[in-house]
């Protein structure tokens, strides 16, 4: 009897200190209280009775014009069928780091066409832009393949806003990045991955969406879609490539560019 | 007195010394991307399901307490949707899945007659290598390609239970990692994009036999895989679940 019991604690040792990797590392299930809707070419997942559910047309008016935008502008082939998962809070989405208790935050999943946000009212220009910035995520990343860096990655995202719903776009980055010009980072350090994450999150998302629309705007589609897969450690000698100019020859244009936007420009 | 004659007159409960095993059966493929890579990670909540068929196939030698076992298993998915849990999107044809995985096991029975008579307890180290590929068909004509080789580590802890030469039965629990090459094709990008990622594995097997005259078996096999790789702008999580019906050989 003693003999057994050693053996089955000796046993049940040796499992639980293998642990299970899955049940660790892997994700959760999502939980079962959805309500899908159909509508356009989006699936829209909204908790049954909630804010995301009353505005359904709202978003799809929203994303589908934001789906024509970029696909037209970026001249892409992409046709595909996406969800949001909208949820009621940034808790309950799981986000936490946006300042607002993850509330103005999202996440998208290019692979299963997938975007999860947290849809907070009330429905105004932040809520619309963050809807439109993670489904231009799933749009270019399925069009043009694996970004190489966060820099165009996150930047492109909010680069390609469209204007028409919201104020949340170019026009606005260009402001926003020519009240804080003596702040503004260096584009060579948000190309690298490695330092990316060392500006703070509205700095790096802002300057590279400015600077990124400035290129379209200036250089057209094909140079920046040249180097949407270029990763960091090619990155400047891609962006030579395909602008013919360096990566910080195209920020003194930039910086110059956005000094000269008018203060009120909409 | 009479229930211990009779456990006395029945032969030794050892798994034959020799044993060959081939089943072929269904396979349903679950991916989902990962954007987020915490503990857990944060994967997407829709789950790109295909279902396909699979091939199993093993051979183990048994010397004493000790088995070496090689295994290998391939997949093929061709019929893809969406999971969504409360309902489900169809994708466009065109979507494929495979994923190779041999395996070698060295084996060592920790105890025999734990409790009840003929079960076992065993545990042992694998080493490895798998190759995924997942091509994806978006319309209107792009296609994704990506796929992974990895060198795989693990360990194994099984369950067995077997009386003389009757029916088998055995769970064995694999837990381990994975470090591999990735590389990505688009249909846009004429470069193959290639870089390192690292990941997590753990499996679940659950199999019987039931002897059908001389030395052969009818063998089933039911096993769970789930999976993870983790890289730079490119993490997936992919679980596996096979039911497969084939033959036992042994010696």
């Amino acid at each position: 009897m003693a003999d057994n019991l050693r053996r089955t604690v000796v046993t049940l040792a040796v499992v639980l200190t293998l642990g299970a990797c899955d049940i660790v590392m892997g994700p959760t299930v999502p939980d079962a209280d959805w309500k899908a809707i159909n509508a356009s070419r989006f699936t829209f997942m909204v908790r049954p009775g909630s804010f995301a559910e009353q505005h359904v047309p709202q978003f799809t008016e929203l994303l589908d014009d934001q789906f024509t935008a970029t696909v037209t502008r970026l001249a892409l082939t992409y046709d595909g069928h996406v969800t949001f998962y909208l949820h009621n809070t940034g808790a309950d989405a799981g986000f936490g780091d946006d300042g607002n208790g993850g509330n103005r935050s999202g996440i998208a999943y290019p692979d299963t066409e997938t975007v999860k946000a947290a849809c907070v009212p009330p429905l105004d220009e932040n809520l619309y832009a963050l809807l439109a910035h993670e489904v231009n995520h799933v749009i270019m990343i399925n069009a043009l393949g694996r970004p190489g860096t966060s820099f165009v990655n996150e930047g492109l995202a909010s680069a390609m806003l469209s204007e028409r719903f919201h104020r949340i776009g170019p026009s606005f980055y260009h402001r926003w990045a020519q009240q804080r010009r003596a702040q503004l980072p260096r584009m060579s350090l948000l190309a690298d991955d490695e330092q990316w994450k060392s500006v703070a999150q509205p700095m790096s998302y802002g300057a590279s969406a400015s600077f990124l629309a400035y290129l379209l705007q200036t250089y057209g589609r094909d140079p920046m879609k040249a180097i949407f897969t270029a990763p960091s450690a090619q990155f400047q000698e891609r962006f030579r490539q395909a602008f013919g100019r360096t990566l910080d020859e195209a920020e003194a244009e930039w910086l110059l560019f956005i000094a000269a936007v008018p203060a009120d420009a909409r | 007195m009479a229930i211990s004659a009779t456990a006395l007159a029945q032969p030794p409960a050892e798994p034959p010394a020799s044993a060959w095993r081939v089943t072929a059966g269904r396979d349903v493929v679950a991916l989902r991307d990962i954007s987020g890579t915490g503990v857990p990670v944060d994967a997407s909540p829709v789950a790109l399901r295909g279902t396909g068929v699979g091939l199993f196939a093993q051979h183990s030698r048994q010397r004493g307490r000790w088995a070496h076992t090689f295994e290998a298993t391939a997949t093929r998915a061709t019929t893809f949707e969406y999971d969504l849990g409360v309902t489900r999107i169809a994708r466009p044809s065109g979507d494929r899945f495979t994923r190779i995985d041999a395996r070698y096991e060295l084996r060592r029975r920790l105890f025999s007659d734990l409790w009840i008579r003929g079960v076992s307890i065993s545990a042992g180290l694998q080493a490895g290598a798998l190759r995924t590929s997942v091509s994806r068909h978006m319309p209107v004509d792009i296609t994704a390609t990506e796929s992974r080789v990895a060198g795989v580590t693990a360990v194994a802890v099984a369950v067995g239970f077997r009386r003389g030469r009757g029916p088998g039965l055995e769970a064995a629990w694999v837990n381990g990692g994975q470090i591999g090459r990735l590389s990505a094709r688009h249909s846009t990008d004429p470069l193959t994009r290639t870089q390192w990622g690292g990941g997590w594995l753990s499996d679940l097997a659950i199999t019987g036999d039931l002897p059908i005259g001389g030395r052969t078996s009818v063998f089933v096999r039911y096993a769970m895989s789930n999976d993870g790789v983790l890289s730079s702008h490119r993490s997936v999580a992919s679980d596996r679940s096979s039911i497969s019906l084939g033959v036992m050989y042994g010696r």
